[in-house]
């Protein structure tokens, strides 16, 4: 289980997340929703130790995060990468097992291995020596879903996986991440498009510089607690359609 | 046709034309090797101040009689602490402070070196003067090669992940400043090298004409420094047969012969701006 307890974090003197605590339990993909700038990103940057938090713990299995940082796998947002670097999706996912090797060491036949494995379980393997930036966005996701199965971690984090993304990607994708939860595995995502929040996510964090609700999706996902983090209007607008489509 | 074999005649005789040919193509593998990481970190800029701050550390070399090697890493190093000072501990952003730093550097450089008052002719320190390589600069650039390719090849895994993924890197415990600072250290060497083939200030030329061609060719890495540093030394051979055969300056001919192999290869290049490739984009088919 990944606990954080009390957590208080931000940039220089401003706090973006205060007194956070919320629990994300294996075996479940848990989505995190809120508006732009309620702090999930920082969230995220906290656990992954990027920002040093001014409280609170973070920790795994009651082992702080931070010594073990290998057991949690990030996939960011694609824009956030350097999309033209010359590298194939083969050495992408190959990247994967760095955290795993010590310095001066070379990826093993059992790692190249794992590397065609997940390239496969992705349905990639006759794009294995496509450059990165010839691939269309689902594929690339799933290049990163590939690279995230080889560090062999138990906490998967994604941000925002199905922007811009195909519908087959993506559904793709999630079929993987229920395999990886079936297998004890903690998944968490972060999400925007609110449509398909039902769907996807079996828990639901729903943030605002603050947990405004955590629980599973079916109780926490509902008109008041959207209109507390995003506006009454929105609240209004996505749960009134709901109700008219029965 | 003449030409070619009066410049290979020129070679079997003359002893500084086989100095300043090994060591040209010396510094054209090394330069390739390095500028690699340089263009694909977004570092051309800091590449360019780097080499440019060397300058006052050779200056004092040459008034102290100390190493130079010495005197222009610690000015190159100490160059790139302070502009990752000013950018880290203000809102300015980095090319700001790298302008500000590498201006003063090259600023105070250029006193020391006219302070001095040595037999050091400032004109060849800036723009190299590759026939006048003594046997122990020759002996220097070959330690500071073998120095370069031993760095890359012990942290090949480390520099492409760092530059690729540096948030990765950093998640994973990866110390990417201490990286960071070594190839700082790397590319104040490869300068210290290329003073006399090219200068200080075509140095950056050096580093990212070729690797940009190596860029537009390939989707590997190690392609990538395989091809820039050959195009480095075919450079370096064809520039030195230009400056030998019409009396031209060393470097500005190296230089300009990496500069027209680029136009080429960019005319040519699979990856050349209308193809998404180049951009780096990508279509969404949703």
């Amino acid at each position: 289980m990944l606990a954080i307890t009390n957590l208080t974090v931000g940039y220089g003197r401003t706090d973006i997340l205060k007194g956070l605590s919320v629990a994300f339990t294996p075996g479940h993909i848990t989505g995190i929703i809120g508006p732009n700038g309620a702090g999930k990103s920082t969230l995220i940057k906290a656990i992954l130790n990027l920002i040093k938090p001014h409280q609170g713990q973070i920790l795994l299995n009651d082992t702080p995060v931070k010594q073990q940082l290998n057991q949690i796998a990030y996939v960011q947002q694609r824009a956030d990468l350097d999309l033209s670097f010359p590298i194939d999706v083969e050495h992408v996912v190959l990247t994967g097992v760095y955290p795993q090797l010590k310095l001066f060491h070379d990826p093993t036949p059992a790692m190249h291995a794992a590397v065609d494995a997940a390239i496969a379980q992705v349905g990639l393997t006759d794009f294995k020596h496509r450059q990165f930036s010839a691939l269309s966005g689902g594929q690339l996701q799933r290049v990163f879903v590939a690279w995230a199965l080889v560090q062999q971690a138990q906490v998967l984090i994604l941000d925002e996986p199905s922007v811009g993304i195909d519908l087959a990607s993506e559904t793709q994708i999630m079929t993987i991440l229920r395999e990886l939860t079936a297998a004890g595995k903690t998944v968490i995502i972060v999400h925007h498009d609110l449509n398909k929040v039902t769907t996807y996510f079996d828990e639901l964090v729903i943030l605002n510089h603050g947990v405004v609700a955590a629980g599973p999706t079916t109780t926490v996902f509902n008109q008041t607690n959207i209109a507390q983090a995003f506006s009454e209007d929105l609240g209004q607008v996505l749960f009134i359609k709901e109700d008219q489509h029965g | 046709m003449a030409s070619i074999q009066a410049f290979i005649t020129g070679l079997s005789q003359y002893n500084f034309l086989q100095t300043a040919l090994l060591t040209s193509i010396m510094v054209g593998v090394m330069s390739g090797i390095v500028g690699s990481f340089i263009i694909l970190r977004g570092m051309s800029l800091m590449g360019d101040a780097i080499s440019h701050s060397v300058l006052p550390g050779v200056a004092l070399a040459y008034m102290l009689g100390i190493n130079l090697v010495i005197g222009a890493s610690v000015m190159g190093v100490l160059a790139a602490v302070l502009i990752g000072y000013i950018a880290d501990r203000s809102a300015l952003k980095n090319d700001t402070a790298i302008g500000i730093i590498f201006s003063a550097f090259f600023a105070l450089g250029f006193i020391l070196i006219s302070l001095a008052e040595s037999t050091t002719n400032l004109h060849h320190i800036l723009f190299g003067n590759v026939l006048a390589v003594s046997d122990s600069d020759l002996k220097l650039t070959a330690w500071i090669l073998a120095a370069v390719v031993l760095f890359v090849v012990l942290f090949f895994k480390e520099l492409l992940i760092s530059s690729f993924d540096p948030t990765f890197a950093q998640a994973y415990g990866l110390k990417t400043t201490f990286l960071h600072y070594g190839l700082m250290v790397v590319l104040t060497l490869v300068t210290v090298s290329a003073l006399q083939t090219v200068g200080i200030i075509l140095i950056v030329a050096m580093l990212i004409t070729p690797a940009a061609v190596g860029f537009l060719w390939t989707n590997s890495l190690a392609k990538m420094m395989v091809i820039a540093s050959s195009i480095g030394v075919i450079s370096a051979i064809v520039g030195l047969f230009f400056s030998y055969t019409w009396n031209l300056a060393s470097g500005p001919a190296i230089v300009l012969v990496a500069a027209v192999i680029f136009a080429i290869s960019f005319i040519l290049s699979p990856k050349r701006f209308g193809n998404r490739l180049f951009k780096g984009g990508v279509s969404d088919e949703a």
